[in-house]
């Protein structure tokens, strides 16, 4: 399987693990740790993945593979309250979990009001609360067979796990704020690298949103690599956005799997404007009847960005509802690639499926990869894709100029509207404002860029 | 306002405009008709800048400013309005958005005040009234699912609002019938005064009996076959575009 001549790369990780054995050993316990050597094991089995899989055919990640990290200590505080107030959203209830190059930073977070019965905890609080209560979820959902997500799992150690009880109605958005620092320009440091862990369990009833977003302070290099596993119970309806604004020279991978049962619903909004390589995939598996997910996506690429969006929608069951929209614009030499993998099971028969991806390409060296990919066994079911990769349209360009808007604010405007049909669906009004004027001004510059 | 002297342009290498002379007074209406693929909408749209079309020879000197030096926006800034044939449907921008977006560079442009909000809706709503639109216009995306009806009421209800020097009408009667052609006309006459002049482009003899221009002008294979006043119209519409092909002197 380790075709990608990375082994050296590999053994790298497996120093670092030895490195900081004895912390990891202390979170969590034996049944933890076993875990993670079990993991670690299972990503130096199938090292880092090769553009000849499938999965991986359009995303080199050589790059990744090839950086030096180090995992920052916990003790280190550089970062203030005045360092992460920029760009933050306030929702009324909200719960803001902070973390810090992977740790969990209470002395940042905020607590709003919670349900009776509702927990709102990092991972190694978790793990030292009831870490078997923990262990009948974590692992179990995000699978191993993604090397990425092996090595989230085997440097496990902070993160969140959230848990809606039955009928819970959360009284705000949770957020979880991932920060990493750069280590300073020029300082010399290794880039710093996280595997922040993710555990979200609504159960039958439950209705919550989740925020997850990514920032880097500093301009700097630094790999995020996180796995988020979401248990969505009977009737249970849970919304996750994921906004990731990292630094241009930031590596991000992540693995979102949501398991949906009868009658629940989940909807995630994922949108991409920062990274040097992202790689997002989502599984979204329908596991019972009558269940329905939905799935977003925007992003907006310049400079050299690679983003790879990778989801897939197992509908296993009958009567299973999904909508997937993905829209990315590509400026500059950024690449976006979109793989949707829709898997109609032989049992999930009155299933009704819409997927659609377009790309709006800004650049002549602009590339998109847009691969729809149906699997159906069942007979009696509904499935529509579309994939569209095109050029600014010259002639609502030509109207809009023709009616006294200059071209450059024209453009801004045919690319804002394109984006809006998916920021529009961010359930937080303070979020959906954020993401719009973040997108506006990176619009802006790269528009001023290109007439320079 | 308007001197057009010897103008030439084609498309994808195909020349469309093979010498039009035409000379538009403040005040004036003139008609352009001319049969399918005679020239008339790429006149118009030659006119308003649009890049498909490369001029190959001749002038437009509009206010005395070389018209064809000057971008699309810069000659809405100026007083130019194109009334398109097929307005272009723009999902995720609201009309009254990209109007007031439009009509404030404009205002930019010229050194004038930007409009607020409420004094822009106020304006947009008089101007509807003009229009027999309804107000939910404003809030619906630019042009889609309009109707073809609708889209053509928009254009001329963008016009009223913009207050253009000179209007260009291509093929407004396209695709209405005969209560929304009274509409739009009454639209466009509400427009007419000393200072603006109005080209209004249509295949049709028809829309002239609402819009009665001062001049007419025939276009046959990309050049002015025959200028007159009104009454050339019903001589059109009586004969047909095929008295065209026949020499100047029988007519």
């Amino acid at each position: 399987m380790n075709t990608t001549g990375t082994e050296s790369h590999v053994s790298l990780f497996e120093t670092l693990f030895s490195d900081h054995a004895n912390e990891l050993k202390a979170v969590g316990g034996a049944a933890v740790h076993e875990l993670r050597n079990q993991a670690l094991g299972r990503f130096a089995e199938l090292g880092f993945p090769s553009v000849r899989q499938e999965a991986w055919k359009y995303t080199n990640v050589r790059a990744i593979a090839r950086g030096v990290y180090s995992i920052a200590p916990r003790s280190q505080n550089g970062v203030t309250a005045e360092q992460i107030a920029p760009h933050l959203f306030e929702s009324e209830g909200i719960t803001r979990l902070v973390f810090v190059n992977g740790h969990y930073r209470p002395d940042l977070s905020s607590a709003g009001p919670i349900a009776p019965g509702m927990k709102i905890r990092s991972l190694e609080d978790a793990l030292a609360d009831d870490a078997d209560n923990v262990l009948e979820h974590l692992g179990r959902h995000a699978s191993t067979e993604n090397p990425f997500t092996a090595l989230n799992t085997a440097f496990l150690r902070d993160g969140a796990v959230l848990h809606f009880p039955k009928g819970c109605e959360a009284p705000g958005p949770i957020h979880l704020r991932f920060i990493t620092t750069d280590g300073g320009a020029g300082s010399g440091d290794d880039a710093h690298v996280s595997h922040p862990r993710l555990l979200v369990i609504a159960d039958e009833g439950s209705k919550a949103t989740v925020v997850e977003s990514y920032a880097t302070i500093g301009e700097g290099a630094h790999f995020t690599n996180v796995v988020g596993e979401f248990v969505i119970g009977a009737n249970a309806d849970l919304q996750l956005c994921r906004v990731q604004s990292e630094s241009d020279n930031a590596f991000h991978v992540s693995d979102t799997t949501a398991t949906v049962a009868r009658d629940g619903r989940f909807t995630s909004h994922v949108i991409t404007l920062g990274g040097a390589l992202t790689r997002n995939a989502i599984t979204a598996t329908l596991d019972d009847e009558n269940a329905e997910c939905t799935l977003n996506g925007l992003y907006l690429l310049s400079g050299r960005q690679h983003l790879d969006n990778n989801t897939a929608i197992e509908h296993r069951k009958p009567n299973g509802r999904s909508w997937e929209v993905y829209k990315g614009i590509l400026d500059d030499k950024s690449t976006g690639v979109f793989r949707g993998l829709i898997h109609v099971f032989e049992d999930a028969q009155k299933t009704d499926a819409k997927q659609s991806n377009a790309n709006l390409l800004l650049s002549k060296d602009a590339t998109a990869n847009s691969k729809p990919q149906l699997e159906i066994y069942a007979d009696d079911v509904k499935c529509t894709h579309g994939a569209t990769i095109g050029q600014m349209d010259e002639a609502a360009l030509f109207y809009l100029r023709s009616r006294g808007l200059p071209l450059d604010r024209a453009k801004q405007m045919l690319v804002g509207a394109f984006a809006h049909e998916v920021s529009a669906e961010l359930p937080i009004e303070s979020l959906r404002e954020l993401v719009d004027a973040r997108l506006d001004a990176k619009l802006r510059a790269n528009i001023v860029a290109d007439r320079a | 306002m308007l001197q057009i002297k010897n103008l030439h342009a084609t498309a994808e290498g195909n020349e469309i405009l093979r010498g039009i002379d035409l000379e538009v007074k403040p005040g004036e209406v003139h008609a352009i008709m001319g049969p399918n693929g005679s020239g008339k909408s790429t006149l118009a749209n030659v006119l308003a800048g649009r890049e498909e079309y490369e001029v190959t020879d001749g002038t437009v000197t509009y206010l005395g400013e070389d018209l064809l030096d000057m971008a699309p926006e810069e000659r809405a800034h100026a007083g130019v309005f194109l009334a398109f044939q097929y307005p272009v449907e723009i999902p995720g921008i609201a009309n009254s958005y990209f109007l007031q977006q439009g009509l404030n560079a404009v205002r930019k442009a010229r050194g004038e005040e930007e409009m607020d909000a409420f004094d822009f809706l106020t304006l947009a709503k008089e101007k509807m009234k003009l229009l027999d639109m309804d107000e939910s216009f404003l809030s619906r995306p630019v042009n889609a699912g309009f109707s073809g009806g609708e889209k053509k009421r928009n254009e001329i209800f963008q016009m009223a609002v913009l207050d253009p020097k000179l209007a260009i009408l291509d093929e407004t009667d396209s695709g209405l019938d005969i209560d929304a052609l009274k509409v739009v006309a009454d639209g466009v006459n509400a427009l007419r005064g000393p200072d603006r002049g109005i080209v209004v482009v249509t295949h049709y003899q028809r829309l002239l009996n609402y819009i009665v221009p001062d001049f007419v002008h025939v276009l046959h294979k990309g050049r002015i076959a025959r200028s007159g006043g009104k009454e050339l119209a019903h001589k059109l519409e009586e004969k047909g575009y095929g008295w065209l092909d026949q020499p100047v002197a029988s007519a």
